[in-house]
Order: structure tokens, then sequence, then C-alpha cells
């Protein structure tokens, strides 16, 4: 548990490092061979005093040795200590470099206060700011750039000073890449608590961020994670915060409301379904609950992010999976054949051809928005939005070849899969082109929305631009339930 | 005395019929020819002249007397308690098995058998109980004398009543009656072997229970064992679709790489072709800068040299113009030697005051000036 070993290490006497690199020293002189460097944050016990100098025992190394009174701040951990030492944390928080210290200081106000007080307001703004700081800590060592020599070493310093603190770290691997994360109990202890709207709300940012979700949580872990995280975002009351906090809130939300949308409709009992288009409605919701005036730069990135994963499993909000296309007349038409493997079958189908003898068919593992399938004017081409995973929407475009009918898939991106859509905007009349929107951010880069006029034999782009006010083509023939439906629009 | 006998001949006639029928009408009075059949009740009208019988049910009948006769019949279930064989100290107690007395509470509950009354009601007897009594004692030492006091008293009375009322059900049935079911109550057994009997069955009891807890308990375990059966195979089925959604999940993600990848590959030869035609056309732009170098080295070659033809051409110009000037020059200082001094002072500056002097004898017009003329 937090701050267990806390309880063990306290003394009576105690003192708490507040400078990088301090020496403990085996004599009380400058002279004097160092025993260890100690880091801001550490708490060593107090045995005696000497000139200008503390004798010390280091618990954590085991070890005796003097520093200098000017390296250190004693303390008693009595409870009229508690306001000191969070008055301290309060300036120290704001520090650079301050989270080994900040975490220390907080790690003795808790050993301080009372428990009425731990279990109060004061309590729920000491564990935000030790999420804070902790989160900080992991963020930076997730950072992809080069440390110094000093950097470096004072970055795996303040981990093993506040992991000394009970405080525990994940790492995730993504790619060639390592993520590490906070394991988040203080932000669960500040919900718990009597916190500020501001203070659950950091929290709960902080407890639903996607990329400290665990890479190998099984699909079923998953789903229970992203409900629990949809709880906590709920909890929140984002009508008290200020404009550009909200925002963030509603981000979140969208994401994982649009998630749990997908991996709801995977599910294969009826109810499931209607709870889906739930979901779909509240990611939607809180999309278009965003301020685009008070968003700040740094939420940009999770603006685009929502707007991807909210536009990729939009289909959900339609709640019958039933095709638009009807069977009548000579229209094309789509059936989607269930596999005992878990596959589905898109099956395309005209008057003239049945299940046994169709047209065209492609199975997937995927989920087929069947819904989403129309066709062009001529009957030359069908469109339909395949989902494979639960941020990554493809289009499927059924084509007439000569005599006979071919697929071509364009996905959101071509890079490994992650977040974005490739979504069908419209017919372009002739039956030769079709109108396109992509987005993606995959493998650490952001391909921003763009509006694409596709040759349909082979998706290859003619024309291209980022706005599709720019396109003359998508002027004229975009399709208006795209436009109605799509959030690719900012 | 004669008119009043005749007149009493007269009135003769009309009083015997007067007389008559005021005796037949006291007789219906006093016993009317009715009678009235009760519910529960089924009546037997005779006639003894001619031995018809007719059934009535519920209602009134007419029983003309001296002509028929009337039987009622209850329907009513009869129950009889032989109280002779109730008690083991009696002397009609019955004898089990080992030749031990002993006392049954038996109820015998029987009816008048309704089927075919017409035939048999003449043989239902009056005395019913008697002859029911009779012919159960009849039946019962005999039954009872095959049976051991334990299996009486407790394991075998359901097959003793059975036979007892398979035994007494022809019996009965054979006057007119139908035994609808025989009970065996308690059973009096002699004291000493009571208290012999009651801790045998306490023990048997006992033992019964401890059969019966352990069965509970067997139950008990395989209910739990079907519990953890059907947990497991819960489990196991939650497994399966767990791991089926894991696959479905996985493959749904390989698929979708799939779809990247002649994408990615259309890329990569985009990227090709571009470097190609970067390569090529930066051979193309070296070539042609090479080319440019080329040209403008020979152009500048050939500039310079005819810069320097010009150069030469204006040096030797200049220089035959200088021999021109010079000549003309010296012959000028020929003929006027003092325009050297003249050029020289032209050539100083205006603030220097210059005296002309007539030349050295060195012949330099400036030694004077310079400070050489008072070497000597």
């Amino acid at each position: 548990m937090l701050f267990t070993s806390v309880v063990a290490t306290v003394a009576m006497n105690t003192a708490i490092v507040i400078q990088d690199q301090s020496s403990m020293l085996s004599a009380p002189k400058d002279s004097a061979r160092q025993q260890a460097i100690l880091w801001s944050g550490e708490l060593v016990e107090v045995r005696g005093e000497k000139q200008n100098y503390l004798q010390i025992y280091d618990y954590k190394r085991e070890r005796p040795g003097y520093i200098l009174k000017s390296k250190v701040k004693t303390l008693n951990l009595s409870e009229q200590e508690a306001p000191q030492l969070l008055s301290a944390l309060r300036y120290v928080q704001y520090q650079d470099n301050s989270e080994a210290l900040s975490i220390g200081i907080a790690a003795a106000w808790l050993q301080s206060a009372t428990t009425n007080v731990i279990n109060g307001s004061e309590g729920a703004e000491v564990f935000n700011i030790l999420g804070l700081k902790a989160q900080q800590l992991a963020d930076k060592a997730s950072r992809d750039i080069q440390l110094g020599n000093y950097a470096a070493a004072r970055q795996a310093a303040y981990f093993d000073v506040v992991k000394g603190y009970g405080v525990k770290f994940n790492s995730y691997e993504y790619g060639d890449k390592i993520r590490v994360c906070y394991g988040g109990e203080a932000f669960r202890r500040v919900l718990a608590l009597p916190a500020t709207d501001e203070q659950k709300a950091d929290a709960a940012i902080a407890l639903t961020r996607s990329e400290c979700s665990d890479p190998n949580l099984s699909v079923t872990d998953k789903q229970i994670v992203n409900q629990w995280q949809a709880d906590i975002l709920d909890k929140v009351d984002d009508t008290k915060l200020p404009a550009w906090k909200a925002n963030q809130i509603k981000l979140r939300r969208a994401i994982v409301w649009s998630n749990l949308a997908f991996r709801r409709t995977l599910m294969e009992k009826e109810e499931a379904g209607k709870t889906a288009t739930m979901a779909a409605e509240n990611a939607i919701v809180s999309l278009a609950g965003v301020n685009k005036e008070e968003l700040i730069e740094s939420d940009l990135k999770d603006y685009n992010n929502a707007i991807m994963a909210v536009n990729a499993s939009r289909w959900a909000l339609l709640p019958k999976n039933n095709s638009p296309l009807t069977k009548a007349g000579k229209n094309l038409y789509v059936e989607v054949i269930p596999k005992e493997t878990g596959e589905s079958c898109v099956t395309l189908l005209d008057e003239k051809h049945n299940l046994e003898k169709h047209l065209a068919q492609r199975c997937t593992f995927s989920k087929v928005w069947l819904s989403s399938a129309t066709k062009n004017k001529e009957n030359t081409a069908l469109s339909i939005a395949v989902q494979p995973t639960e941020q990554w929407r493809e289009l499927w475009v059924f084509y007439k070849k000569g005599d006979n009918w071919d697929i071509n898939i364009l996905p959101p991106a071509p890079s490994t899969p992650d977040i974005g859509y490739a979504e069908f905007a419209g017919w372009v009349p002739g039956g030769k082109k079709i109108l396109v929107a992509q987005e993606a951010r995959s493998e650490g880069k952001y391909y921003p929305a763009r509006y694409i006029i596709m040759d349909i034999g082979s998706l290859s782009a003619e024309r291209q631009h980022n706005t599709s006010s720019e396109l003359g083509a998508f002027k004229r023939w975009q399709d208006p339930s795209w436009k109605q439906q799509s959030v690719s629009i900012r | 005395m004669k008119p009043l006998l005749s007149k009493c001949t007269k009135l003769k006639w009309p009083l015997i019929t007067i007389a008559v029928l005021g005796a037949i009408g006291y007789g219906v009075y006093k016993k009317p020819p009715f009678t009235t059949v009760h519910s529960n009740e089924l009546g037997i009208r005779t006639n003894l002249l001619t031995g018809n019988t007719t059934q009535f049910k519920q209602g009134s009948a007419i029983v003309i007397p001296g002509i028929n006769s009337f039987k009622r019949i209850s329907l009513k279930d009869r129950v009889l308690q032989p109280k002779a064989i109730a008690s083991s100290a009696s002397k009609e107690a019955l004898q089990s098995l080992e030749g031990l007395s002993i006392g049954a509470n038996v109820i015998i509950r029987y009816n008048v058998n309704e089927t075919n009354l017409l035939n048999t009601y003449a043989s239902i007897p009056d005395n019913d109980k008697q002859v029911v009594e009779s012919a159960f004692y009849g039946i019962a030492y005999k039954i009872f004398s095959k049976y051991t006091v334990r299996e009486i008293f407790s394991s075998k009375r359901d097959e003793i009543t059975e036979t007892l009322e398979n035994s007494l059900k022809p019996l009965l049935a054979h006057d007119g009656l139908a035994l609808k079911s025989i009970q065996l109550g308690s059973i009096d057994l002699p004291s000493d072997y009571r208290k012999g009997m009651d801790s045998l069955l306490a023990e048997e009891l006992a033992s019964e229970k401890m059969r019966y807890t352990i069965e509970l308990q067997k139950k008990k375990l395989q209910a739990k064992e079907l519990e953890a059966e059907s947990e497991k195979q819960r489990r196991e089925i939650a497994a399966q679709a767990e791991a089926k959604t894991q696959i479905i999940a996985a493959q749904a993600q390989e698929e979708a790489m799939k779809h990247i990848i002649p994408f990615k590959q259309r890329q990569i030869e985009q990227r090709k072709l571009e470097a190609e035609a970067d390569t090529a056309a930066r051979i193309q732009e070296a070539q042609g800068n090479a080319k440019a170098r080329i040209i403008e080295a020979d152009g500048e070659a050939s500039a310079r040299k005819k810069l320097a033809e010009s150069d030469a051409y204006r040096i030797e110009q200049i220089g035959k113009a200088n021999a021109n000037q010079m000549a003309k020059e010296g012959e000028l200082i020929s003929k006027h030697p003092g325009l050297i001094q003249k050029a020289m002072v032209d050539k100083l500056s205006d603030k220097i005051q210059v005296i002309i002097a007539p030349p050295s004898t060195s012949g330099f017009v400036g030694d004077n000036l310079l400070g050489n003329g008072s070497r000597d």
C-alpha cells in the first residue's frame, strides 16, 4: 500500500533532503570522504548534530553519515507541523524538477496530519498534487528525447526516491517505445475524498489516458476498463469547471464512449445493441459539447483524436443494423452472412443473384456497418464501412469491372492501424469517381483530415484538399447524409 | 216394528259402504301407502305377489301394505373397530410368528355394494357389523401369525394392511358389501417386549438416521460436484468465448494490416520512382551544370584572351604613344630646359612656396629644395 514504507522509515527526528546531489559525508567536514549522494525528497533519520552538520542515518542505503544542515529540512512530523508542510508543498509543486521533493513533502504531510484531515479537502489537495507530480515524472521518462548525463541521473534517482514512498509505475511497450505511466492510486483517492470539481476533473483525466491503458489487456478486460473510465468521467460535473477544463473532460468522454460503443456492438445480445447506441450517442453529445473557442493548444491532439474515434464508431448510433438498400427493383444490395468462425461475409446481390450465386463476396473478422451501405446511381459501385478495431474504420468499395465485380479497400492511412477513418462522402456522377474523407494518427504521425476525389477502380487520389469546400466536386456532389452525420468537418 | 225394520234394511248397505270407506280412510290415514327415500339411501320395493323388485333413489314410493314390501338400505360408510384384538392382554389377542400376543388397533371401513344391488340386496345381512367382524377375525389371525412382531410393528405394516384388504374384500362382496379400507393403527405389545423393541427401534432409527445423514452428505457432495462442474463448464465456455473474441479481434487487426500493405507497397514504389526521378533530375542538373561551367570556362578563357590581347594592344599603343610623347618632350626639353622645373613645381602643393632657382651644379632642379645643395 501507498506510504506504508514511509511509516516504517520515519522516526521522531527526521529530515527531508531539499537539494539535489547532497553529499553524505563520513565526517563533519567538507574534505571528508563522500558516503553517498542524496537527492531531493529523500528522508533520513537525524541522530545528532555537530557544528554545521547533522549526523544522519540513511535506512535505504543502510549507512550513517553527515550532511550539511543547509541541505536538509528537519521534521518532527507532528500534527502541528502539517499546515507548514502543506504550505511548503503548495509552493514547491510549481518548481521545475520538484517531483521527488513534492512527493516527499506530501508523504511527510500524510504522516503528520490526522486521519480526519487526510479524509478532508486538504487530503484531496495533497493526493492531487502527489498524483500530478508522479504523472509528471512518468511523462518526463516517456519523452522521446536524449537526456544529458546529469538529467538522466536525476531522473533515475527521482524514480528511486518516489518508489521508496510506495508510488507505483507501470511500463508499457508500444512498438519500439516504452511508455511509463503512474499507477494512479492517489487519483483514485482524490475521487473518493471531498475534492473540488477541478481536482476531480484532474483525477478523472489522469485515470482515463488512453496511452496509459495496458495494451496487453484482453478484449473483455478492455471493455471493463472502458466502462470504469466512463463511470469516473460521468461523476465529474463539467458545468462547474472552467471551459478549457470542461473541454478536456468532454474530449475524454467522447473517446471512452466511442470505444464502448464499438465494443458493445460486438456483443451478440440484443440489449447490448441498445446500450451501444446509447454509448455512441454519449460520445457524439460529448464531442458536440466541446467549446472550440476555449480549446487550449495542448488539447488539440486530444481534440483530433476524439473526432477520429467518434467518427470511427459513429455508425453504432443507428439502432437498426439493416441495409438501407432494399431488395426491390434492379437495385444492388448487400447482406452480411455470419460464419461459425466469427467472420462476417459481405455479400453483394441484386435481383438476379442469390446467396449461392452472388455478385461478389468478401469475408472479414471486422465489424461490418450494414447501415452504412450506399450505391451510386449508375449501379456500378457500392460502398460500405468496415471497422476492424475500436478506433480504425475502413472504406470498402465494390465496383463493376467489365462484367464482374471487384472490391477495393481503403484504410485511413497507409500505416499501422491505430486511430482514424476513411469514409464515403459522395458519388461523382458518371460512375467513375467517389468522394472520400480520410484522417488518421498512426506510428506517431498525424495525417490531417483530407477530402479526396478518387478513382473508384484504383482508389488513387485525383484531387485532394484539407478543406472540403475548396473542392468543387465536394460542393456539388457530397452526400447530404454524410455531411449531416460525419464529424469529420470541424 | 216392521216399518222400522224395513227402514233399517234399506239403510244397511249404505251404512256398510260408509263404514268400509271410513275404515279404509282411517287405515290410509293411519298407515299411508307411501314411503320416502332420503338422501344417502336406496329403497328396494318388492311385489309380494309377483316377486318383482324396483329400486328407488331419493324421493317417494308407493308401498301398498300387503302387496308390497319395502327395504331401505343406507349408503353411508360404516366403520368397524374390532375391540377384541385391540389389546395384547386380551384373550382374543392376535399372535405373531414368534407366538407373542399382540393387540392391533384396526379400523375397517366398508359400505353396501351399490352395483347390482337389486340382485344382492337380499344377501345383505341386517347385522352387517357382526358379519364383517367375524369375517375379519377369520383372516386376521392367519395373516398376523405369518409376520414377526418387528415386521408388524414397523417394517411391513403396509404389506399386512394390503393383505388384510385383499383377503377381506371377496368375503364381504359375497354379502353384498364393499370394503373401502383397512387402517392398521397402533400395535399393542407386551410391556417388556415393548421396551426392548423401542430401544431396538431407536438404534435402528439412529442407524437409519446415520444412513440418511451419510446419504445427505453424499448428495450434498454430489450437488457441490455438480455445481463445481457446471461452474467449471461455465468458466470454460466463458474462457472459450473470450478466447474467440480475442482471436477475432486479433484477426481483424491483422486483416486491417493486410489492407495497408498494398498502400505501403504503392507508397514504397512511389518513393522509389520519386527517388529515381530525383536521381535522374540531379544527374541532368549536374550534367547541365558541368556543361554550363565548361561553356562558362571557355567563355572566360576566350574573354581573358581577348582581354589580354586588348591589354597587349593597349600597352603597345600606350608604349608607342609614350615613346612618341617622350620623343616630343625630349625635343621640347632640348629646346626649353626650364620646363622640367616648371613641371616639378606644378606637381607640388599650393601651400609650398617655390623659388625658382638656377639649375644646380648637379643639374637637378630639386637639389636645393631637398637640402642636397648644402652637402657641398
